[in-house]
This record gives C-alpha cells, sequence and structure tokens, in this order.
C-alpha cells in the first residue's frame, strides 16, 4: 500500500475549514478515495508528484486544463515576461487584442471573442446571448451533457428551485428526430441548440456524432432560426486547432473554449459570428479578473504552440497508439475493452460493465502502479507524452490485467 | 405512482419507518409484523391496514421525535387488542434507539427505518422521484465482516423498495460501512458523505451514480423528519 500520511493530514485539516474537505470534480468521492492521492505537490510534463512524494504517470491533464504538458517552458516564459508588467489593472491590456485577433485567424467562422476565467461562464453567457438575439426562452441540450455548474445545468441536485430548467429541454444524444420534435412542440420559442462536439458524458462511453448528425442539427437550427452553440471547452485543441467543428466538418454560430486554452492558466473564450456582435454587446459580462493578462498571454502562445507544433493531430496519433495498445491487451488477457471516444481523450470500456466495478478495479491497480487513470471520466493524453512514456505505461497496464487475470483464476 | 405533498409524505415516511424497524424486530422473534400502513390516506394514518393506532399527522412526528403521542380516541374502540399489540412494538422501537452498543439485528432494525423514510420520498415526493428517475439496479447495504443489512431496489411495481437480494443477480453498487457503529450513525444521518469515504469509514464499489442520487434523496428525508432520542 502506498504512504498516502501527508494526502490524509492535509484532508483532515482542509476538512474543518472546506466543506467536503475538496469539493467538485476534484472530491476524493469523484474518484477513488481510497488510493488517488487528495493532493498534488507538482508537476512537469506528463509526471506529476503528490504530497506524499510519490511520482504519477498522468492520463486527466488536470482534466483537461493541461494539453502541452504541466509547466510548459515556453507557456512559463510567457507568464513571467507578462509578470513583470503585471497581471490585472484598471483597464484591460494590449494581449487581450491580441488573443482576441489570434482566435478570430484560427476560428473561421469567429468574428469577435469574449473572455472570462472558466466555460461556465461562458456557455451560460452563450445562452443568454442567443435568448438575446432571438427573443425566446428555450435552450434545448443532450440528455446526460455537461455545461457547467450553473443552475440550468449542473449535475447536482442542490441548490435547485423548478424554474431553474423550466425552459431547458433535453434530447438523447444522435437522435436527431428527437431534436425536431422538441424543435416543433415548442415552435418559435427555442433560442439556442448548445452541445458538446461529442457526447462525453461521464460515468458513460463516449459517443462520436453519428453520419449526418451535426449537418443536420445546422440545417434544423438554421431553418427554425435557432443559435447553434457549440460547448468546446473540453474538447477544444485536442481535435483540431481550429475548433472541434472543423474536425466534424460543421459550422456554430457561437463556440465556448477553456481547458487546454490556457493550458493550465485559467482562461475560457466565446467566439461568434458577426451576427450576433450587437446582441453580445447587451448581454453584460464581467468579472473581478477576467482581465487577467497573465491566463491571456500564456493562450496566446498555447495556440500558436499548438498552431505551430500540430499538436492536435500529435494527441490524436499518441492517442491512437495508446488506445490500440490498450484495447490489445484487454483482449489479449480476455477484457475485451474499447477505448471510445476521439483517442486524444479516451473513455475506456469493458464489455458488460456497465456498473463499472472492473474499470473501477482495473484504476485501484494501475493506481498502484503509479498510473493515473480515472475511472468514471474521460482521459487526456497530454502532448508532453511520448511513444516511450506510452509504451512503458502499457508495460504497466500488462501487469494489471496479468493481476486481474490471477484474481479470476 | 400517487404523489404526496410534504406533509403527507413526512408522515407517510414516519409510518413506513415504524413498519420496517418492526419488520426487522419481528424476524429475530418469529412475530407477525403489527404494522402495515394502508395507501393511500386521508387527514391522518393509520400504522395498521385492518385497524390499530391511528395518528394524525402531528402526533406521529411527536411520537417519533419525543417518543410519545396520544393516538385518536377511537382507534382503541375498533381495535383493542391490535392497539395494545401496536403500542409494546413501538416501545420496543423506542428501545432500540437507547442501544448504547446495538448489535447487528438492531442497526439493522435503525437502518431499515431509515431507509423506509426515504424509499417513501422516493416514491411519492417529485423532488426526490425526479432526481432517481430513469435509475435502476439494486443498491447493497453491508458491513464490514457482518454481511448485508439490506438491499434496495425497485419492485415489481416501479416503486423502490427493501428487496431480496439474490446471489444470481450482483447489486449494482455496494456500500460497505467501516463497524457496526459507523453504520448506526449512518442510519441516523450523522455522517458526511463526502469526507467519510476519504478517511475510511464507508466505502463504494459500483455505479456511483446511483447511491448518489439514492443518498441525496435520503439526506432530503431525513433533514425534513424528525429522529428519534437516544
Amino acid at each position: 500500500m502506498t504512504d498516502r500520511t501527508q494526502s490524509q493530514k492535509l484532508f483532515l485539516r482542509a476538512q474543518k475549514v472546506i466543506p467536503g474537505g475538496i469539493y467538485g470534480h476534484v472530491s476524493p468521492v469523484a474518484g477513488l478515495p481510497d488510493c488517488f492521492p487528495h493532493y498534488c505537490r507538482k508537476a512537469k510534463g506528463y509526471l506529476f508528484e503528490d504530497v506524499d512524494g510519490k511520482q504519477w504517470v498522468d492520463f486527466m491533464c488536470a482534466y483537461g486544463a493541461v494539453l502541452h504538458g504541466y509547466s510548459n517552458a515556453e507557456i512559463d516564459d510567457a507568464v513571467r515576461q507578462q509578470q513583470i508588467s503585471g497581471s490585472v489593472f484598471n483597464q484591460p491590456s494590449e494581449v487581450m487584442v491580441e488573443l482576441a485577433e489570434e482566435l478570430t485567424q484560427l476560428i473561421d467562422f469567429a468574428n469577435w471573442s469574449v473572455f472570462a476565467k472558466n466555460g461556465s461562464d461562458l456557455t451560460t453567457w452563450a445562452i443568454r446571448l442567443a435568448r438575446q438575439h432571438t427573443q425566446r426562452p428555450y435552450v434545448i441540450k443532450a440528455q446526460g451533457a455537461y455545461h457547467g455548474v450553473d443552475a440550468w445545468c449542473d449535475p447536482g441536485f442542490g441548490g435547485r428551485i423548478e424554474s431553474d430548467r423550466r425552459e431547458v429541454l433535453e434530447f438523447k444524444w444522435n437522435d436527431v428526430t428527437q431534436l425536431e420534435d422538441l424543435i416543433r412542440a415548442h415552435p418559435g420559442q427555442v433560442a439556442c441548440v448548445i452541445l458538446t462536439p461529442y457526447h462525453h458524458a461521464s460515468f458513460a462511453p463516449s459517443e462520436l456524432p453519428v453520419e449526418g448528425f451535426w449537418n443536420q442539427v445546422r440545417s434544423l437550427c438554421d431553418e427554425h432560426g435557432i443559435i447553434l452553440v457549440l460547448d468546446d471547452v473540453r474538447t477544444g485543441g485536442r481535435l483540431d486547432v481550429h475548433g472541434s467543428h472543423r474536425f466534424f466538418g460543421f459550422r456554430p454560430d457561437l463556440s465556448v473554449y477553456s481547458k487546454a486554452l490556457g493550458n493550465g492558466y485559467a482562461i475560457s473564450a466565446c467566439v461568434g459570428i458577426e451576427k450576433l456582435k450587437k446582441a453580445s454587446m447587451e448581454v453584460f459580462l464581467t468579472g473581478s479578473c477576467w482581465n487577467d493578462a497573465l491566463a491571456m498571454a500564456a493562450a496566446l502562445v498555447s495556440l500558436r504552440i499548438s498552431k505551430r507544433d500540430n499538436v492536435a493531430e500529435q494527441v490524436t496519433d499518441k492517442g491512437s497508439f495508446f488506445a490500440k495498445g490498450m484495447e490489445e491487451l484487454g483482449n489479449k488477457f480476455d477484457y475485451p475493452l474499447k477505448m471510445t471516444g476521439p483517442t486524444s481523450m479516451p473513455y475506456p470500456w469493458f464489455d458488460g460493465d456497465d456498473d463499472l466495478f472492473l474499470l473501477q478495479n482495473f484504476c485501484r491497480l494501475a493506481a498502484g502502479e503509479g498510473l493515473f487513470f480515472h475511472p468514471h471520466h474521460n482521459w487526456f493524453i497530454s502532448n508532453a507524452h511520448n511513444e516511450e512514456s506510452l509504451a512503458a505505461a502499457l508495460v504497466r497496464v500488462e501487469q494489471i490485467f496479468e493481476k486481474m487475470g490471477e484474481a479470476k483464476a | 405512482m400517487t404523489e404526496l405533498d410534504k406533509t403527507q409524505v413526512k408522515a407517510w415516511a414516519l409510518a413506513r419507518s415504524i413498519f420496517g424497524a418492526n419488520q426487522i424486530m419481528c424476524e429475530g422473534n418469529h412475530i407477525a409484523n403489527c404494522f402495515s400502513p394502508p395507501f393511500p390516506f386521508n387527514d391522518s394514518i393509520h400504522l395498521s391496514s385492518n385497524g390499530g393506532l391511528q395518528f394524525s399527522y402531528s402526533s406521529l412526528e411527536k411520537l417519533v421525535g419525543q417518543g410519545f403521542a396520544f393516538p385518536k380516541v377511537k382507534s382503541f374502540f375498533i381495535s383493542p387488542i391490535l392497539c395494545f399489540k401496536s403500542m409494546v412494538a413501538l416501545l420496543r422501537i423506542k428501545g432500540l434507539y437507547s442501544q448504547i452498543h446495538p448489535s447487528f439485528n438492531q442497526v439493522r432494525a435503525i437502518f431499515r427505518a431509515s431507509v423506509e423514510a426515504t424509499l417513501a420520498f422516493a416514491n411519492h415526493y417529485s423532488p426526490a422521484r425526479e432526481i432517481l428517475q430513469g435509475e435502476k439496479g439494486r443498491i447493497s447495504f453491508m458491513i464490514d465482516g457482518l454481511g448485508e443489512i439490506l438491499s434496495v431496489g425497485k419492485n415489481q411495481n416501479g416503486l423502490w423498495a427493501v428487496i431480496e437480494s439474490s446471489a444470481d443477480e450482483k447489486a449494482s453498487v455496494i456500500l460497505s460501512f467501516q463497524n457496526l457503529e459507523y453504520a448506526l450513525l449512518s442510519a441516523l444521518g450523522k455522517t458526511n458523505h463526502l469526507t467519510d469515504p476519504v478517511i475510511g469509514k464507508f466505502a463504494l464499489h459500483g455505479r456511483i451514480t446511483l447511491i448518489e442520487k439514492f443518498g441525496f434523496v435520503s439526506r432530503l428525508a431525513l433533514n425534513d423528519l424528525p429522529t428519534p432520542k437516544r
């Protein structure tokens, strides 16, 4: 058993002064509280070290917030450079304009850009913008899709009132007929459809869009004057540097990015079409530190690295190598396994393991081998990984399957 | 599925709790459970389907929270023997909560009482029902080294209920308490669902989403209901 003394000590201190000790998606109860570390000391590249000094090979990338690896030197240099001048001022800094220019050049449909700190800030703002533009109340989303922590969409149960979701309708991902039925049942009332590029619900296999899905959604939105909002918060930068819509071949009206955008520096962006610019100026948007020049400097360099190094293609290729290895090992040891979703952010799914007992056991054993695999959330392949690091991880995965096989026998 | 308002669901949850606790106590003593509250009900609630003690909603809350309340007087004229048996049973249930070191079976009875209250909310109170909508499968509550306390799942009528666990069908999610004392605290709603698994008080395996939802409904119910004095 790994020493987790410091982790536990910190947690005991934390629970006295922080509700739940650690909350949200990084709460220990959301993962494997008996074997995951609760606190991290430092991280570099594809490795991180917990507060007990154990080193882990990372496959979660701060739940997607890191794309180029932890403590990327180029990005950190840019941040340090900006830090000499300062971070938050009375006015925004030049880097904000540069970042908006970079994004509007990079993203084909984008004519303008705004910034905040987290995905939720701007998914919520985007639906308000759609409501302002259309003067309609309803929002349509996919069942089980995550769009943030606000009352209209959060996955929790507390602190809600009935009216929070009165104008939020849901359809089953990939079921365009159901979507069309919802739109027709609320004629002239739907402001927007908000969707992720593919369906990455927690605790479930990821689902890619079926052939024609996005074109049909686009057509329905056009036909009914509905704004199409792409929540590219988790996926952005991991499928196509120009936005995930390019990967799947469609055009949204608004896209929201965060996570990988700042490679660990808190920033989110919403970009939109010209037609929505006027309405965007009517929907109030601000936050205490939303003009943070450090995060903007980080995002600017992060985007340039992504473009220069074809990072989306690289993480996809690295992910394909890893996913193929995982699936082959699963089959070899008679644990049929499918790495669902795009290979740059896969979620493993064992045949017949709907309640996740097998995956939890697999991840628990992986933790013993120093591999940080999460049983309930999709994984992320960092571009700091290389074939050697992934091959070495696969060697450990083989040992895990061996142990599982022995236990079964 | 019959919808109840908050006052009604609280009364129903308390009546079902009494039934549940007594069900476990009767198991050990090989006697029939004298409680079987009939559903639906009106402005008061019978604890037994064939007469027996009848309480107003507020009296029932007082009975559970303070340990004593007057039933409707007419109860005694209709079925005096059943009323007497019921009063004895109620005293035995009250005694459960005053045990300093309860046995496994006594903890099972208290746990069952708490679960029955949760199930009443899960089945008849729309904010709770919506949370569990679309869920299926079986939750198994265990104590390390002692075995299963009980299992919860949907019955043939589509209602959430205490169900028999079957060797053929694996539970969807297993919640294992570290020991008897902790299981008791859980039944009394005196645990922390976020921190306790981290310090080893209980462990979860399987479909976490199901137990998360059930746990939320349980807290919703227990926050609204009186807890018997210990």
